[in-house]
């Protein structure tokens, strides 16, 4: 396939004795937008995971713009994915701005001038230039995740993931996070997992509908929320919508 | 003319090499604290040493061509620490007996001495160990009179670290009689108008100078001085001056003149307990005092910052190999925390500093003090630490990793500074009692705070004040860290 960015073959993962992926074949073209949609418990967060190497699979393969996952180290790995989380990830000892610089010093090793304007360029991007000096904790939630993301950016990774970013925001807080996952360049790769179905469906390029640890289908937005083929995508459908 | 210089400055050199080797020191310890008449603090000048076995040894170094160097010890670690070869001689009252024999060389003996009874002015009808049963009789711990009252038996005894308490309750009367060496009795008791002096000597004992076993040349040097003072009466003029010489005395060297030497250093001792108590005098006293205090105080500070250091530092390590470690480094951790947390501070630095060179490790009593201080405050840390570390939202860690921190990375920009918020409050409080703590240190030869309030307290029989001036010292001490450490929480909480 042209221009695939991530692929997954035959990945397996199991947590004890409860088989959590059974065996996923997946691929993502660069610059698309994916949503992972299901049941909570089908697998979905554990299959972002395994992308950026937070969690190892127990069989098959992930290759991540040409690099097999299972021969390099995470933070190779890393370097090209970048992760926003549900909520509480920015770091608590740190400003907003040096939330985004610090990484960049450390991981990148650029100079504090180039790490500096990166940030501030990017906290543009998501509005929070005016917000640099505040703490986490006196941000609102979605000025939280928008910062996240804008530091996620700063990496400049290939592929950015996204662990059901505005699950714990009121819709109007989760709306200016969304705006801003839209105002995205789109020669990055976005997956996310998501119960924002209507987000979904404006944004994705192509969704998947995970079921108990497999695929259960995968389409465009029209094919998956108007034509859904199986009965479990209808029934989850049918809840959400 | 740089040639000439060179030459010069190596015969400057080899010349006072020279001289530094001619001047051959010795090496002494004693315990100055409750030191009178032996060895104590002189109430002129705090920086000398007085009494009638600092006059013996002055005799000898002068007499052999040395030159003295004191080395304050406590009591119980006179002999463990002449055995560590820490310095040449003790001599602090050391009684001979077959037990220390085995241990350490003595010299021939300098004074001979009894035990003395001593009781409440009003008390009548004690004056023998028969007297005894069914009283409570004070004593100092592992002293003859111990052993003596012991062999007795039906007597309740209580052991103290010192003569002063032991006197002190007795005149409480918490205590029925106290047997104690008669100097002491002569020095703390009979001073004392509410105590008398009843009964004839109980035993007898012998004091020496303890020599480590390898020092023959040195015992035999040391002996031959000591015969020397017997036969030309500077012994017995140094026993005088103290008030000293007794019946044993006068029998052990077949002399039974009267004194011709007025007991000076007694006389001045007695000047100096009862003397002039008005405030003025007192301020005065405790301004004298300032010089010694600042030197223990500086030590105290010194050696809890050191230990503090340490103790940071192996608590970090500890918290990291229990939490983040293989099953061996975890395991490690735990045992040395467990260890460590459930075994006295004084063991410890007893252990470090008189156990280890049994096995070839030997550390100077500032090391070791340093040592034991910080490596057992470093468990405390540990588990402090431990709790800061596990405060941290998981999130916070994953979003390190998401970003490509490695694991060491994580630990140091984002679990550490996030830990050391929850672990400072209660790290400022270590730091606090270590402070204290660091009084033990005594124990091992060191001279700190409050090693230096026993000396001078003693020797001034001033508990109240004196106790007060360095409770004082120890708050000063302490509190520009509580400053420090409440400043910096505020400005870590603010964020």
């Amino acid at each position: 396939m042209k221009n695939e960015i991530v692929k997954l073959s035959n990945i397996k993962k199991t947590f004890g004795d409860e088989p959590v992926l059974k065996g996923i074949d997946l691929s993502f073209k660069a610059g698309g937008f994916y949503s992972i949609i299901g049941r909570s418990g089908c697998g979905k967060s554990t299959l972002l995971r395994l992308i950026n190497g937070l969690e190892k699979a127990d069989e098959g393969e992930i290759i991540v713009d040409g690099i097999h996952l299972s021969k390099t180290s995470e933070k190779e790995i890393r370097k090209n994915v970048g992760m926003v989380f549900q909520s509480y990830q920015l770091f608590n000892h740190l400003n907003l701005i040096s939330n985004i610089i610090n990484p960049l010093l450390i991981v990148k090793k650029i100079s504090r001038d180039e790490a500096s304007d990166l940030g501030y360029s990017f906290l543009e991007k998501v509005g929070l230039k005016d917000h640099a000096e505040k703490y986490p904790h006196q941000l609102s939630g979605g000025q939280q995740q928008r910062g996240a993301i804008a530091r996620a950016l700063a990496m400049k990774p290939k592929v950015m993931l996204y662990d059901e970013p505005t699950s714990a925001l009121d819709p109007e807080l989760a709306l200016e996070v969304h705006q801003v996952m839209k105002s995205i360049d789109h020669s990055m790769t976005q997956i996310i997992v998501t119960h924002e179905m209507r987000f979904a469906r404006d944004i994705s390029d192509e969704i998947i509908f995970m079921h108990q640890g497999s695929i259960g289908e995968i389409g465009s937005p029209q094919e998956i929320f108007s034509t859904p083929k199986l009965e479990a995508t209808k029934e989850f459908l049918r809840n959400f919508l | 003319m740089k040639y000439l210089h060179s030459i010069l400055f190596l015969c400057i050199l080899l010349l006072s090499n020279k001289s530094i080797a001619e001047e051959k020191t010795l090496k002494w310890a004693a315990d100055t604290e409750s030191g009178a008449p032996f060895a104590m603090v002189d109430p002129k000048a705090t920086s000398k040493l007085i009494g009638f076995e600092v006059e013996i040894m002055e005799e000898i170094a002068s007499e052999l061509g040395y030159k003295l160097e004191f080395v304050q010890n406590s009591w119980d670690g006179l002999v463990p620490g002449l055995k560590n070869k820490n310095y040449d001689v003790a001599i602090n009252g050391i009684e001979i007996t077959p037990e220390r024999q085995k241990e350490v060389n003595f010299s021939r003996a300098y004074y001979s001495t009894y035990e003395q009874l001593v009781v409440r002015k009003e008390q009548e009808g004690i004056d023998a160990l028969a007297d005894l049963h069914g009283k409570k009789v004070g004593t100092l711990k592992s002293s003859l009179a111990q052993t003596i009252l012991e062999k007795e038996g039906g007597i309740e005894i209580l052991y103290y670290e010192s003569e002063v308490a032991a006197y002190s309750d007795l005149k409480n009367n918490r205590s029925d009689a106290v047997l104690l060496d008669s100097p002491i009795a002569i020095y703390y008791a009979l001073p004392d108008p509410a105590l008398k002096l009843v009964g004839s000597p109980i035993g007898q004992m012998l004091y020496g100078i303890a020599i480590h076993k390898d020092r023959a040349d040195l015992l035999k040097s040391i002996n031959a001085v000591l015969k020397k003072m017997e036969k030309t009466g500077r012994l017995r003029e140094i026993l005088d001056r103290w008030n000293l010489w007794n019946q044993p005395m006068s029998l052990r060297l077949g002399d039974n003149s009267p004194s011709n030497t007025p007991p000076e250093m007694y006389q001045q001792f007695l000047e100096n307990a009862s003397g002039d108590h008005s405030f003025k005098t007192k301020m005065k006293q405790y301004m004298s005092f300032m010089p010694a205090l600042l030197k223990g105080a500086l030590m105290t500070i010194e050696v809890s910052i050191l230990a503090m250091m340490l103790a940071i530092a192996t608590g970090l390590i500890l918290a990291v190999m229990k939490i983040y470690g293989n099953s061996f480094t975890s395991k490690f951790a735990i045992w040395y925390i467990e260890i460590v947390r459930g075994t006295p501070l004084l063991i410890q630095l007893f252990f470090i500093f008189y156990g280890l060179p049994y096995i070839g490790i030997k550390f100077n009593s500032y090391v070791a003090a340093v040592l034991g201080l910080g490596l057992n405050y470093g468990a405390y840390e540990a588990e402090n630490y431990r709790t800061g570390i596990l405060s941290v939202p998981k999130t916070q860690v994953e979003a390190g990793f998401a970003l490509g921190m490695d694991h060491y990375e994580v630990l140091r920009h984002v679990i550490l500074p996030q830990a050391f918020r929850v672990s400072l409050p209660p790290m400022t409080n270590d730091f606090i009692s270590l402070l204290k703590d660091s009084s033990l240190v005594s124990t091992i030869t060191m001279v700190e705070l409050t090693k230096v309030y026993g000396q001078l307290s003693s020797t001034y029989y001033d508990y109240f004040g004196t106790g007060i001036l360095v409770a004082i010292i120890y708050l000063l001490i302490g509190l520009p860290f509580i400053k420090m450490a409440k400043h910096l929480e505020k400005k870590l909480h603010l964020k």
